[in-house]
């Protein structure tokens, strides 16, 4: 009987945080959208809101257009100092494609 | 919201930033995403936003580093196990395809005899997926790649500079443009391990074995470290030069006087130093630049420059990449067509990149007509956006950003031309170790003379 023994090459990887926690439901709360302004997320995103308005009237949304959009802009600080300044409780980001 | 073939790539995403590799979604199909598509599915779904908001649990509780043990692979002789070792790699997404030499502790180590760095020295993390790159993870995918410890500090510089924030490689990994990265080496290190800058240089080449090796080991540590697995976590649609990549010598011999090095153009750095210059590509093409024979010399050397000037003048997107700091792409010029140029008054570089870039530039009309416009005004720097609405549009800031390579095999007839998708272009430097002159005899030893030669 051979055998070898050779090396993962997939190599080391690190958690260094952990995702928020969830908040405990949507009303009362604020609610950011962020987007890339793609794939149909200017479609997309305020249709979601329809919902959100007519199923939780007391949550605030706050649009994409009051934040900054596209692939770049949105992946910022400036981006997420932005939300925090606002006050949102948790944000939907669209679109992924 | 995610398209749900899309997903691998978010959640390498989610990995390099440091999370586990999981995200809160809600995904649909690539239809959905579509112009004119019908959206009426997130309304009808509208419900699991708001369980990904207020119910979904992430499965790690806890940070830390995961360090994956080595694998054990028995059975009756050698061979059985290289074979049952090479389908275990294939079944866990290690391989590419090709069969990989076995990365066991002995073979590591030899190839670690081509660095000084201590083996878990980090050279960064390979996004999207962010697994760590150190010295010895890189000596694995160059074990399994075929290579030998005298290509270690090409492939380790090569790495640190694909890694280079400004090159955005973390984008280009997963990016559905078919990227791959191009490296090209300057000074003397280049022969010493037989990198091709002739004749097929884009290998393979049994006779310059180095490029494929170190080619083909970047792609590995890309797919396995990086994430970056066709289909899952990287887009790439067609995905070009996968197998070897793109790793070739400037062919400095051939360089005319007054045209300088890739690296002492592009970075300023001395022309005898050991570097590597890396850009990210996303395509390739052959020019037929020579005339057919019965032009006077510089008829046919205007007509070939305004040809070729054609081919790089077009309605490219990828272009918007790298307008402001990167590269439009990388002109390969064989040695006798440098020659005749220079002969023929373009004595440096810069000449015949300044021709390039004023006969390529874009018609507003066409600009506009292609849709070039729209990709133009959503670049990333402002200086980019800026140029949207110029009457003849370059294809980069300065004429100075277009590389010039004189390589490929001494013959007239054609140019290459590798377009970029390059926020950036790198230079490293490659740091060899103390034992390097010994490395280059065992290779002697072992592969034969080096240098160009004709077996037949």
């Amino acid at each position: 009987m051979d055998a070898l023994e050779v090396f993962d090459p997939s190599g080391a990887t690190e958690v260094t945080r952990l995702h928020a926690p969830r908040i405990d439901k949507l009303d009362g709360k604020t609610i950011g959208f962020i987007s890339n302004d793609m794939w149909q997320a200017h479609r997309m995103l305020p249709l979601l809101r329809e919902w959100l308005t007519e199923n939780h009237p007391s949550a605030t949304l706050l649009p994409e257009s009051e934040f900054p959009m596209g692939n770049t802009l949105m992946d910022t600080e400036e981006a997420v100092d932005q939300l925090e300044a606002r006050g949102v409780d948790a944000v939907i980001i669209g679109n992924a494609s | 919201m995610a398209r749900t073939d899309f997903l691998g790539v978010l959640y390498n995403g989610a990995a390099g930033m440091g999370f586990d590799r999981e995200l809160s979604m809600v995904d649909f199909p690539i239809d959905q995403f579509l112009v004119g598509s019908d959206i009426s599915p997130v309304a009808e779904r509208a419900a699991d936003f708001r369980k990904g908001l207020t119910d979904w649990k992430a499965s790690a509780t806890e940070t830390g580093l995961h360090e994956p043990p080595k694998v054990r692979v028995e059975a009756n002789g050698y061979e059985a196990a290289t074979d049952q070792m090479n389908q275990l790699f294939l079944r866990n997404t290690w391989g590419d395809g090709l069969p990989v030499s076995p990365p066991t502790s002995e073979r590591v180590d030899w190839i670690l005899k081509g660095t000084e760095l201590p083996r878990d020295h980090i050279i960064g993390k390979i996004m999207p997926k962010g697994g760590i790159a150190t010295v010895e993870t890189i000596a694995v995918s160059l074990a399994m790649a075929g290579g030998r410890p005298e290509y270690l500090p090409v492939l380790i510089a090569a790495v640190d500079g694909f890694l280079d924030p400004a090159l955005e490689h973390d984008k280009l990994q997963a990016t559905s443009g078919s990227t791959f990265p191009v490296i090209i080496v300057n000074g003397p290190i280049a022969k010493d391990i037989r990198l091709n800058s002739g004749f097929g240089l884009l290998g393979p080449d049994p006779q310059h074995p180095a490029g494929a090796s170190i080619g083909r080991a970047m792609r590995l540590l890309q797919q396995n470290v990086g994430g970056a697995l066709p289909g899952v976590g990287t887009m790439a649609i067609f995905g070009g030069m996968r197998y070897t990549n793109a790793v070739f010598a400037e062919d400095e011999d051939g360089l005319p006087e007054g045209w300088k090095p890739v690296s002492s153009d592009m970075a300023g750095k001395p022309g005898n130093l050991n570097t590597v210059t890396v850009y990210v590509g996303s395509s390739a093409s052959n020019i037929v630049r020579r005339g057919v024979g019965k032009e006077e010399p510089m008829e046919e050397a205007e007509q070939s420059l305004h040809r070729v000037a054609s081919y790089l003048g077009a309605s490219c997107v990828h272009y918007t990449s790298g307008w402001a700091n990167g590269t439009p792409g990388a002109l390969l010029i064989p040695r006798p067509v440098a020659m005749q140029l220079h002969n023929l008054g373009w004595t440096s570089k810069q000449a015949v990149k300044e021709f390039l870039w004023n006969q390529s530039k874009v018609p507003q009309s066409v600009v506009q007509e292609t849709g070039l416009k729209q990709w133009i005004e959503a670049a990333s720097e402002p200086e980019t956006v800026a140029s949207s609405d110029a009457e003849m549009w370059p294809i980069s800031q300065s004429p100075d950003q277009i590389i010039v390579v004189v390589a490929g095999g001494a013959h007239p007839t054609h140019n290459f031309w590798m377009q970029a998708m390059s926020p950036s272009v790198i230079c490293r430097e490659i740091a060899t170790p103390g034992n390097w002159q010994s490395l280059v005899a065992d290779a002697e030893l072992e592969l034969g003379p080096g240098g160009d030669m004709c077996v037949i």
